[in-house]
């Protein structure tokens, strides 16, 4: 068992849209960095040259490149598929034939290279901190697979080397971040959305209600939008303003002809997803094209200079949450038509998880019901959620939703939820230790971290 | 090694001061009890065949509530067909399916549900499938049999991932086959 030393946790939070990273006990992540890494494939990258065992500088690098030299030839001889590019100032520089990958799809760890790569540079890098020292604390997703898990644990124990783990699901952080131990979480992340139940700090499996509409979503549909309004969304890459007077500007376009569609993808979404955050608002009512047809329309200067009117999208995007089948009018995104019949409101996911729990806890948990997520952090969004939920819910509850007013707590409930639990004297005899993966194996995850 | 001393000493072990479970039993499919600790709730009718049917999918008791002698707990994660984890309050409960039994164990506070998993299913051992092929034994002959039972007394080892387990008559009850340390043996 882990004592629990006097070294602070680390708590890791890998998302679908960024991780989150820092000490436990502080109130917000040191690190936040996107979950996407550049790649550029083998053949394009420069041929490396044969390297010479290197001179060292001191005694304790010397034996390491003489242990090295017998393999430093099958180094040199094998080279690598790709090269991972990690973090905000790799990404932001643009680089011929970089491809941007994902490190999760649906929501769980798709590949685990990327997700090394990330973790490597989010602990080494950002937080320059040696794993060896620090217990770490990973919040996982509610619905996360036994082999997910186990793979994580191996990864954490055996590349990082780490005392001590413990495996969180992201429903109870947020539950605890709010300070209750029974509540409903609907967590609107980047790559989606997921309704969990809790109850008395465990996340009750069969409750899980899950929607592929989250922040990405909507910042595609904002993409698509602008752009069928003849708007060019041109990425911060191709493109320089030059002051050709004081006060006044000339847009000079770049040409980069080996930028790979994913990047200029990426970097275009980086730009409507601020247009959504700033201008966009949940609507109180129900979307309809006629009501919204002669609402005054609000500016939004785009980085080349061009000032955008948003007039009706404003409100029609956040609707999407709530409405679903309104992507059918969104210009461009006709492919997700299908998607967006079976998939349900945010509403009717509340209700759906609801009553798949016991009956006994239904009331606690309409009048706990947390918002958590960035895209939950759009405005209005709690008071329609709770309106709409009064229209739908039995007449006999009462139901109050509750989310924290400063949106950088709902953007990183989940760390900060995290934050609290790896601090608190009475999980220390929780952690998974080092000695007990050892002895046990990585499936002594399930027991441990039910 | 009789049932009731699997409960006595394996499942109500204390694990650190305080930390024991609350009380633990061996029931038959059936519902036959087939040993319990002394606080043990008398289990009504119909319970376990609720939970023997809801270990491959639990969606029922999930809805519905998974009962143990009157008092309800909420289902969370399990491991289908093999363990169904139950939450009350600061207690709970843990239960593990064997071919012909299920281990009970029910915790309260301080024993945390990590240490009632582990209780519970360490009765158990590792799946079968968990074992590599090298380290799996089956013991052919009744003979073999007896030499497993000599070496092993009464007690339940662990060694790097294999359990030795004290089998008694009819022979395959917590395994299809049984598990055989090969240290034991060479001793």
């Amino acid at each position: 068992m882990y004592g629990g030393d006097e070294v602070s946790a680390i708590v890791l939070d890998l998302g679908s849209h960024s991780c989150k990273a820092g000490y436990a006990g502080e109130d917000a992540p040191k690190a936040v960095l996107p979950s996407w890494v550049g790649s550029i494939d083998a053949q394009y990258l420069p041929p490396e040259p044969e390297q010479p065992t290197k001179m060292a500088i001191d005694g304790e690098n010397n034996a390491v490149a003489d242990s090295k030299t017998g393999k430093s030839a099958d180094a040199a001889a094998k080279k690598p598929t790709r090269k991972l590019y990690t973090g905000v100032q790799a990404m932001g520089y643009r680089r011929d034939y970089m491809e941007v990958i994902p490190a999760l799809k649906d929501g769980l760890i798709n590949d685990w290279e990327v997700v090394e790569s990330i973790w490597d540079h989010t602990l080494k890098d950002r937080l320059m901190i040696d794993p060896k020292e620090h217990p770490m604390l990973l919040a996982e997703p509610s619905f996360n697979t036994a082999q997910h898990r186990e793979k994580v644990v191996e990864l954490m124990f055996e590349k990082y080397q780490i005392p001590a783990l413990f495996l969180a699901k992201n429903a109870v952080l947020t539950s605890f971040a709010s300070g209750r131990a029974t509540s409903l979480v609907v967590d609107c992340g980047g790559g989606s959305t997921t309704v969990a139940a809790v109850h008395d700090g465990y996340v009750l499996q069969k409750a899980i209600v899950r929607s592929p509409i989250g922040g990405e979503f909507l910042t595609d549909c904002m993409l698509k939008t602008l752009e069928s309004r003849g708007i060019t969304m041109r990425p911060r890459y191709s493109f320089k303003r030059k002051e050709i007077r004081p006060g006044e500007f000339e847009l000079q376009v770049l040409d980069f002809p080996n930028t790979t569609e994913s990047y200029k993808l990426y970097m275009q979404r980086a730009v409507a997803a601020d247009v959504k955050e700033s201008v966009c608002r949940v609507p109180d009512v129900l979307f309809e094209e006629s009501a919204y047809a002669n609402i005054p329309t609000t500016p939004y200067e785009l980085p080349d200079g061009q000032t955008i009117e948003v007039g009706a999208d404003r409100f029609k995007i956040p609707d999407l949450m709530f409405n679903p089948s309104l992507v059918q009018t969104v210009p461009g995104m006709e492919k997700f038509a299908e998607t967006g019949s079976s998939v349900r409101g945010l509403p009717q996911m509340v209700i759906e998880s609801i009553n798949k729990c016991d009956v006994d806890i239904r009331r606690e948990l309409f009048s706990s019901i947390l918002l958590a997520g960035g895209t939950a952090a759009m405005q209005q969004i709690k008071e329609r959620l709770e309106k709409d939920l009064i229209e739908e819910a039995p007449q006999a509850a009462r139901v109050k939703v509750l989310a924290s007013g400063n949106a950088i707590e709902r953007r990183f409930s989940v760390w900060i939820g995290g934050s609290i639990l790896a601090s608190l004297g009475s999980f220390q005899q929780m952690w998974l230790s080092k000695s007990e993966y050892e002895e046990h194996g990585a499936s002594y995850v399930h027991r441990k971290c039910p | 090694m009789s049932w009731q001393q699997y409960i006595d000493e394996q499942l109500m072990y204390e694990v650190s001061p305080g930390h024991i479970l609350a009380s633990a039993a061996i029931v038959g499919l059936d519902g036959n009890v087939w040993a319990q600790s002394p606080s043990f709730p008398l289990l009504k009718d119909g319970e376990i065949d609720k939970i023997v049917k809801g270990m491959d999918d639990s969606s029922h008791i999930a809805s519905t509530g998974l009962f143990l002698g009157g008092e309800k707990y909420m289902v969370i994660q399990g491991e289908p067909g093999q363990v169904i984890r139950g939450k009350k309050g600061p207690g709970g409960t843990c239960i593990r399916k064997t071919i012909s039994a299920l281990i009970i164990g029910i915790y309260a506070e301080p024993t945390t549900p990590g240490e009632c998993n582990i209780l519970v299913e360490r009765l158990v051992g590792p799946w079968f499938s968990e074992i590599p092929e090298e380290q799996r034994i089956t013991a052919a002959s009744s003979q073999e049999m007896k030499r497993i039972q000599d070496c092993c007394h009464n007690r339940v080892s662990l060694l790097s991932n294999i359990w030795l387990c004290r089998v008694k008559d009819p022979v395959y009850l917590f395994h299809d086959e049984p598990l055989v340390d090969d240290h034991a043996l060479r001793r």
